[in-house]
């Protein structure tokens, strides 16, 4: 049986922002083909993808249109068929801002004709450097809004020998509930990531943060159907930063990352259960990330769908499939109401990071107020989760104080906003925040520089011992593997492995 | 295509206003005041009258002086509370003269000459409060005894500063009263004999009021119960040490929760947001000041009750607070 426990740590601050009980389900349904799909070259800062294709090439569903230079960079790939019509700059929503990068823009043809599928890659039976290799290819990365590459984090969390693994079921911001549709119908898909996942890491301790309003049944159900009987699912509350990765990890295991560093650090490494989802599929069914779960909701809506969301898809296709708007569409924000981006028009496509389209009226949003000088009634401190004071930083960052800046720690500031909707002021904490960071970022830039080209030699260095080893091991892994494995246990695991492979993959329609 | 207006994120839910906070603390101030009212008689109101209408003006006049929006600041209700307060605080047997003069002490000198809202080092109704204390020390202890309160013709020659005896008409609070009988070598054995402080009674339903009216704030959210249970806890373990050491020259830690400013100051004047110390910690320890000071005060020192120098002297002391407190951030270790 699968353990089903409550947090055994406290969590500081933040919300509550939901309701504490469960929410009536919302229908869970694929979305249409869009005639027209929008596909960033890039999705965080940083390099953009080369891409593979031309304008005027035909492509199929799961084939690769572009990539980047790195090992285990993630690629990029259609999402269904069709013709590449134009390789060019457009808007898209991008890490909290709406930049124009270049994006390949393809006109589907209807048909949906996929590429074959790649043979699996079970990291039981394969070596880590293949598994690592797999998932960058298919394009694995975090779908919890970061999409940080999920080889990446997956090598750095070998190199550190983690010792746990934690799957984020949390989503704490309101309107955003495309894991619960992904917990409640697909279950099987994350215990099958989760196992790989762990077999991959060498059978760390596997621990889920779900949200006390979600049924846990039908995981506890997939987990031991799988055969993960070790796993804990951990009951976390409904409120708002909860959900947030170094929130998570503290609330489940009581170890705090450190400030300038990585989960890795302190021995965890914490995966979206979406994402776990979708490595599964790369490693267990050779299928590469073309589509996740989107929440389309709000007043603003005909109806509200958690929709299974081709990547590229227009925001306007996913309003439409929802009935369209009605007369209360006062914002288009992609995200919750804490932290989602306000979009200025429906044209903008849906990419990795995208979990929720919030059709808001205006009685949902905050209208703006004058702002009044801080009385300091200390509500800001009271629900940072971090342990900030976010009103002396707010009077630091207006002075320029970068020394009492980095004193007060604005660094460890996660920009949750919880600070911001408190404020009896009015004051636009978090945007004085995001603003001081940037300048004090900018005002190091020189030394910053430095440092920055500095540790990207000495991450290339680490990655190329990294592989060595991980190659040396790999031959020698296997072999002890097999030694110790009991020879009916190993039948058992080949058998099981089989009926894996005939289930019919369950992307998409419940 | 369809197009929408943008903002920044966070979008939502709607917060609180200042002036919406103001309005819930004058609002839990109703019980107080009304009883106020009912045990220390008219010039209560007038107290109120003057010292709102006081606040307002000068508020008006500092903030044109400093050449600032009117509009806001005065429908944000602060100045209301910091009038409210003072109000409260004084004798109601006064020369009309001191309520305007203080008010008008408090919020230009106290408030604006630091910069207005959100910038004052010290608590505005204190400082008005002290201010009068230290300069008409005989006026300001001149509370009616219980008989007279609601004499009309004396309340009005006290207003326009008649000069007149007062001794016989006036009484002293209960912890004047303990604190002379104490001085005169009586035991508290004997003061309880003698039917215990004139005007005890008054002075608990007084606080008991206040107290309700903090229970309100606190359960709205409006105030935050680390300084108020700092304050009340410091002042009770004070006293109850003391009353463990000889229970007959200390009052016990009821009667000194229950008189006075007790809990009036420790609900509505510790808890002034702007010169109380904002870090968690640090609001237990200068709640706590508080109590001990008064505690100090009340048993050792010149005058009968205390809160105004004791939140006075801690205001003194916040920035320090506040620099030894600040929490630790998550991630950081705690040698840090
Ligand atoms: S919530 Fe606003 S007014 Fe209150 S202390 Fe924080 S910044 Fe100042
Ligand atoms: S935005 Fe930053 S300072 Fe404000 S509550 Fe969140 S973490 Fe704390």
């Amino acid at each position: 049986m699968v353990r089903v426990e409550s947090a055994r740590y406290g969590l500081r601050g933040g919300l509550a922002l939901q309701p504490s009980r469960p929410e009536p389900a919302l229908p869970f349904e694929e979305a249409p083909l869009p005639p027209l799909l929008i596909l960033p070259l890039q999705s965080r800062a940083g390099e953009a993808a080369l891409p593979q294709v031309q304008v005027g090439e035909r492509v199929l569903r799961g084939q690769c249109i572009a990539r980047l230079a790195g090992p285990w960079d993630a690629a990029l790939h259609a999402s269904s068929s069709g013709a590449v019509i134009a390789i060019e700059p457009r808007p898209v929503a991008l890490h909290a801002a709406i930049l124009t990068v270049p994006c390949i823009v393809i006109r589907t043809d209807g048909a949906d004709s996929a590429l074959p599928r790649l043979p699996p890659c079970d990291p039981a039976l394969m070596d880590r450097v293949a598994v690592l290799k797999r998932l960058a290819e298919a394009g694995v990365v975090g779908l919890g809004g970061a999409v940080f590459s999920t080889a990446a984090k997956l090598a750095c969390a070998v190199a550190a020998e983690v010792d746990t693994l934690i799957l984020n079921a949390a989503e704490c911001e309101p309107h955003i509930r495309c894991d619960e549709a992904l917990l409640s119908h697909q279950a099987e898909r994350i215990a099958q990531g989760a196992r790989a996942l762990a077999a991959f890491l060498g059978k760390p301790q596997v621990l889920i943060g779900l949200k006390e309003t979600l049924d846990s049944a039908p995981l506890e159900a997939a987990l031991t159907a799988v055969g993960m009987d070790e796993a804990r699912i951990v009951r976390v509350p409904a409120r708002y930063t909860a959900g947030a990765e170094d929130i998570l990890i503290r609330l489940l295991t009581g170890r705090e990352v450190p400030r300038a560093g990585l989960p890795t650090d302190i021995g965890c490494v914490c995966l979206n259960v979406a994402t776990v989802a979708a490595a599964g599929d790369a490693l267990l069914r050779g299928e590469p990330l073309t589509s996740r779960i989107v929440t389309v909701i709000g007043p603003g809506l005909a109806r509200a769908a958690n929709l299974v969301v081709r990547l590229g898809t227009p925001a306007a296709d996913l309003t439409a499939a929802c009935g369209g708007y009605t007369d209360q569409a006062s914002q288009l924000i992609l995200g919750g109401p804490m932290m989602g981006l306000a979009l200025p028009d429906d044209a903008l496509p849906v990419t990795k990071a995208s979990q929720a389209l919030w059709v808001a009226s205006a009685a949902q949003l905050q209208a703006p107020q004058a702002v009044q000088p801080c009385i300091r009634c200390g509500a800001c401190v009271e629900v940072c989760p971090v342990r900030l004071l976010p009103q002396q930083l707010h009077a630091y960052a207006r002075s320029g104080d970068a020394a009492a800046l980095e004193a007060h720690a604005l660094d460890a500031c996660i920009e949750c906003g919880c600070c911001d909707v408190v404020c009896p002021s009015q004051i636009p904490l978090v945007q004085t925040f995001r603003d001081a960071k940037t300048e004090l970022a900018h005002a190091q830039g020189q030394d910053h520089r430095a440092v920055w080209l500095k540790s990207r030699f000495e991450a290339r260095a680490a990655r190329l011992e990294q592989l060595k080893t991980l190659r040396e091991n790999r031959h020698q892994s296997a072999r002890d593997q097999l030694r110790r494995e009991d020879p009916r246990a190993r039948l058992a695991r080949l058998k099981a492995r089989r009926q894996t492979d005939d289930t019919p993959p369950k992307e998409g329609a419940p | 295509m369809t197009a929408f207006p943008t903002a920044p994120a966070p979008h939502g839910p709607h917060a609180r206003r200042v002036g919406w906070v103001m309005t819930q603390v004058l609002l839990a101030l109703v019980p107080g005041a009304l009883t106020a009212l009912a045990v220390r008689g008219p010039g209560v109101a007038v107290n109120l009258a003057l010292c709102l209408g006081t606040a307002y003006l000068c508020e008006a006049g500092a903030l044109s002086l400093r050449k600032r929006p009117l509009g806001p600041a005065l429908r944000d209700g602060s100045v209301a509370v910091t009038g409210v307060l003072i109000a409260l605080a004084l004798p109601p047997w006064l020369p009309w003269a001191l309520p305007v003069l203080g008010t008008a002490f408090g919020v230009l000198f106290a408030k604006h000459l630091y910069g207005g809202l959100g910038q004052n080092p010290f608590n505005p109704a204190m400082a008005a409060y002290a201010f009068l204390l230290v300069s008409f020390p005989v006026a300001m202890t001149r509370w009616p005894a219980a008989a007279a309160a609601w004499d009309g013709a004396l309340a009005w020659k006290a207003w326009i500063g008649a000069d007149m005896a007062w001794d016989g008409l006036t009484g002293a609070t209960p912890l004047g009263h303990v604190r002379t009988q104490l001085a005169l070598t009586h035991t508290l054995f004997e003061i309880a004999e003698q039917g215990g402080p004139p005007g005890a009674r008054a002075g608990l339903l007084l606080n008991l009021a206040y107290g309700v009216g903090g229970l309100y704030l606190l359960a709205r959210g409006i105030i935050n119960w680390r300084i108020p249970l700092a304050v009340l806890g410091a002042l009770a373990l004070c006293a109850f040490s003391f009353q463990v050491i000889d229970a007959d020259r200390y009052p016990s830690a009821l009667f000194h929760l229950t008189q006075g400013a007790a809990l009036l100051g420790a609900f509505f004047i510790a808890t002034d947001p702007v010169s109380a110390s904002t870090t968690p910690r640090g609001r237990l320890i200068y709640g706590a000041g508080i109590g001990g000071l008064v505690y100090l005060i009340r048993t050792f020192g010149a005058y009968p009750d205390g809160f105004a120098f004791a939140v006075l002297l801690m205001n003194l002391a916040v920035p320090l607070i506040d620099r030894l407190t600040i929490p630790r951030p998550y991630g950081t270790p705690d040698d840090a």
